[in-house]
């Protein structure tokens, strides 16, 4: 499945660069990484395959830059973003703008990793031709598919079985829907 | 509470010599008010006696009233040769001797901080001046026609002459006492350095003072008020550069010299007309005064001196410092997470490689060894290198954020109060930074107000003495606190909602702390939350508490 996907690291801090590549390795995902958004420019091909996790802010170009800059060159590439410090209004703004995802560091490693591999999945059938990316704007496909199962009324427990994830990582992603959709967390009975 | 019996403790000698003082001051202050007195009244258009009635019951309450209600009547004996127990005496006592203690008990109730006074101030002060002086001219007069010392065809202008006489006598030298009494000492060593400009001012003064009156003194023209109103000139260019304090004097100046030249050179008609002109022009000068001195009271808040945070600026730093300690700390702290779960992993392994999981952890040492020195590095910063503690008034603390938030609290229809516990010692801080955690607090409050509803919003801000402690709440009726977020209320949470808010509350926690205090949640539900915090008291105190 990983076999040709590969992981485009952009952040400037070189410690969460190396250690998001060992991670990823040991977790069998290709990694290529790059200090700035400029480097990733330079060395830029649309043949790319995978997914890439930019940092919003960094030095020069902005992650937020780096994306608008691949939307213009028309790349398919999908982009997770991820910030030190997570405030709405730029979750909203890169989410708006297309973004695959927008996570908040320090990262959990299984949702990083079910991010990533939704995005994959994303990119994988959009290459094949299929309309699979395009859905809800602000909710990520993952987002999408748990908020559909919820409102189905299935347990978390039946929600992680079908979609092969841990029951943790569906009760993260009903957290963040419900900030993004500014509801109110109601059936606390379905979680514990 | 034995400093503060010690303090009502009585010292008797110093009290009588006092109160001889006083009564010797009264009367003679009595008789230089008799000038164009009515019939054979001592009715007249001064009445400065009164002033020093007032300022006296205001400076030492009600323990003054036996004192000042007989003092009248003294005056009567002495000036007049009035019976002891005659109705001249005894009219004296009951008008003006308990009307204007009365007056004085009321004014003090209602405002004890002169130091600093406020339009507010002088408006009720104003008000109670009018009323009182009104009700003692009618009820004196009334006596006067009683005892036939006054034809009752001339009671009104009896009435009339006494109320402008007291008012005027009250409204030019009270709040001059008070002030003066109260010490503008910042004032002084500005005066000192623009010593010229006042100078220059108070020749002005005399000049405009020598042009008015010199028609007065050759021939009076009492019809003529206009060139009275020169005098508003230089007086407005005093209050408007100097606030109430110089202008309490150039008023008083102003007062003096009518009475000493101009007033035996006008009949009894224009004299009154002067007087009514002299109320206006106190009651000009003091507004002005009083506001320019409110004004430069906020503007020295704003620009605090020694580039020290002041209060606006407090609370930008603390959301700055959320973003900075966002960005700092969060990444090492990523890295840190990712290489242990990878160590995690490669243990995982079936033939792990012993050197790549030791790098690993290595690694996950060096981003831990980093969160802590940004951490260090933040605290510093935020400490401004150390904690300067020294002895600090409580609640000059507390007033003093109070007022740094006022014109936003005014401006949102927020009612804001005060309550500080008598007798508060000094306690041991450092000034600064228990500021940075009032305003916090305030700020956060103030949010919270404003979240619902500001018109029937309430923060109050209360001080209580505990056993080793000064206790400070900070409480408002806004809608509460969530209950997830209570627990972890004082802990740097990455919370998503209002991180601002937890991490505030978090930093507010370092800096109690750092001056051996304590913070806690009193208590949060949907009509409020209060939230205290402890800061022990000075050396000295804590000794005597403890020993």
């Amino acid at each position: 499945m990983n076999s040709d996907a590969t992981i485009f690291i952009v952040d400037d801090d070189m410690a969460v660069r190396d250690s998001l590549g060992l991670l990823l390795g040991l977790k069998g995902f290709r990694t290529l990484m790059f200090a700035n958004a400029e480097n990733l420019l330079k060395t830029y091909n649309p043949k790319w395959f995978g997914c890439m996790l930019v940092d919003v802010r960094m030095p020069g170009m902005s992650g937020l830059e780096l994306h608008a800059e691949l939307c213009r060159r028309a790349a398919d590439l999908p982009v997770v973003m991820m910030t030190a410090y997570g405030d709405v209004s730029t979750a909203r703004g890169a989410l708006k703008a297309g973004a695959a995802d927008f996570l908040e560091k320090p990262i959990d490693d299984a949702v990083l990793i079910d991010v990533l591999q939704s995005a994959i999945d994303v990119h994988a059938a959009l290459r094949r031709g299929s309309p699979a990316g395009k859905g809800t704007r602000n909710l990520t496909t993952r987002e999408r598919q748990v908020s559909e199962l919820v409102s189905a009324g299935h347990t978390v427990k039946q929600i992680a079985a079908q979609l092969g994830i841990s029951p943790r990582t569906v009760e993260v992603y009903k957290s963040r829907m419900a900030q993004k959709l500014r509801v109110q967390d109601g059936d606390s009975g379905s979680s514990s | 509470m034995r400093s503060i019996e010690q303090q009502r403790e009585v010292s008797w000698p110093k009290t009588i010599v006092l109160s001889a003082l006083y009564v010797l001051l009264y009367v003679l202050l009595d008789r230089v008010s008799l000038i164009h007195t009515l019939q054979h009244t001592e009715i007249s258009p001064w009445g400065p006696n009164v002033a020093l009635m007032i300022a006296v019951v205001m400076r030492y309450g009600a323990r003054a009233a036996p004192l000042t209600i007989l003092a009248p009547g003294v005056s009567q004996i002495v000036l007049r040769d009035a019976a002891p127990l005659g109705m001249g005496v005894i009219g004296a006592v009951v008008c003006a001797g308990c009307t204007y203690t009365a007056s004085g008990v009321l004014l003090r109730r209602l405002q004890r901080n002169y130091s600093q006074p406020t339009i507010q101030w002088f408006a009720v002060l104003l008000a109670v001046i009018v009323s009182s002086a009104l009700l003692n001219a009618m009820l004196y007069s009334a006596v006067l026609v009683h005892t036939g010392e006054l034809s009752a065809g001339s009671y009104l202008t009896a009435v009339r002459i006494d109320w402008v006489g007291d008012v005027n006598g009250i409204i030019i030298l009270l709040p001059l006492v008070l002030i003066l009494s109260a010490g503008e000492a910042g004032k002084l060593s500005e005066i000192r350095a623009h010593i010229g400009l006042l100078v220059l001012q108070a020749a002005a003064l005399a000049s405009v003072f020598l042009i008015t009156f010199r028609s007065a003194w050759g021939l009076s023209d009492p019809a003529d008020q206009t060139p009275f109103y020169l005098l508003f000139l230089p007086i407005i260019w005093i209050a408007l550069r100097w606030g109430a304090g110089v202008t309490a004097v150039a008023l008083a100046a102003v007062q003096i010299g009518i009475v000493a030249f101009v007033a035996k050179h006008n009949t009894p008609e224009s004299f009154l007309a002067i007087q009514v002109l002299m109320v206006l022009l106190a009651g000009t000068g003091w507004f002005m005064g009083i506001s320019e001195s409110e004004n430069s009271r906020i503007n020295a808040l704003m620009h605090s001196k020694d580039g020290e945070l002041s209060g606006l600026n407090a609370r930008v730093a603390v959301s700055e410092l959320t973003a900075v300690i966002g960005h700092e700390l969060n990444n090492p702290l990523a890295a840190l997470v990712n290489y242990l779960r990878s160590a995690s992993l490669i243990l995982e392994l079936p033939n792990f490689d012993q050197a790549s999981l030791q790098s690993a952890l290595a690694k996950a040492q060096g981003e831990a060894a980093r969160s802590v020195n940004v951490v260090r590095r933040l605290r510093e910063f935020f400490r401004s290198g150390v904690v300067r503690r020294q002895p600090v008034d409580p609640r000059e603390l507390a007033e003093e954020a109070l007022s740094a938030m006022q014109i936003k609290l005014r401006a949102a229809g927020v009612a804001a109060d005060l309550e500080v516990e008598g007798g508060l010692p000094p306690i041991s801080a450092d000034p600064l930074q228990l500021s940075m955690v009032l305003q916090n607090l305030l700020a956060n409050a103030y949010d919270a107000v404003c979240g619902s509803d500001p018109r029937h919003g309430r923060i109050a801000v209360v001080l209580t003495r505990r056993a080793n402690d000064v206790m400070f709440s900070v409480e408002d009726s806004g809608p509460g606190i969530p209950e997830q977020l209570r627990d972890q209320l004082f802990r740097p949470v990455s919370s998503t909602k209002s991180a601002g808010m937890g991490l505030g509350l978090a930093i507010c926690r370092s800096l109690v702390e750092a001056n051996e205090g304590r913070i806690w949640l009193v208590r949060s539900d949907p009509s409020g939350t209060c939230i205290a915090f402890s800061i022990p008291f000075g050396v000295r105190e804590a000794n005597e508490v403890n020993g």
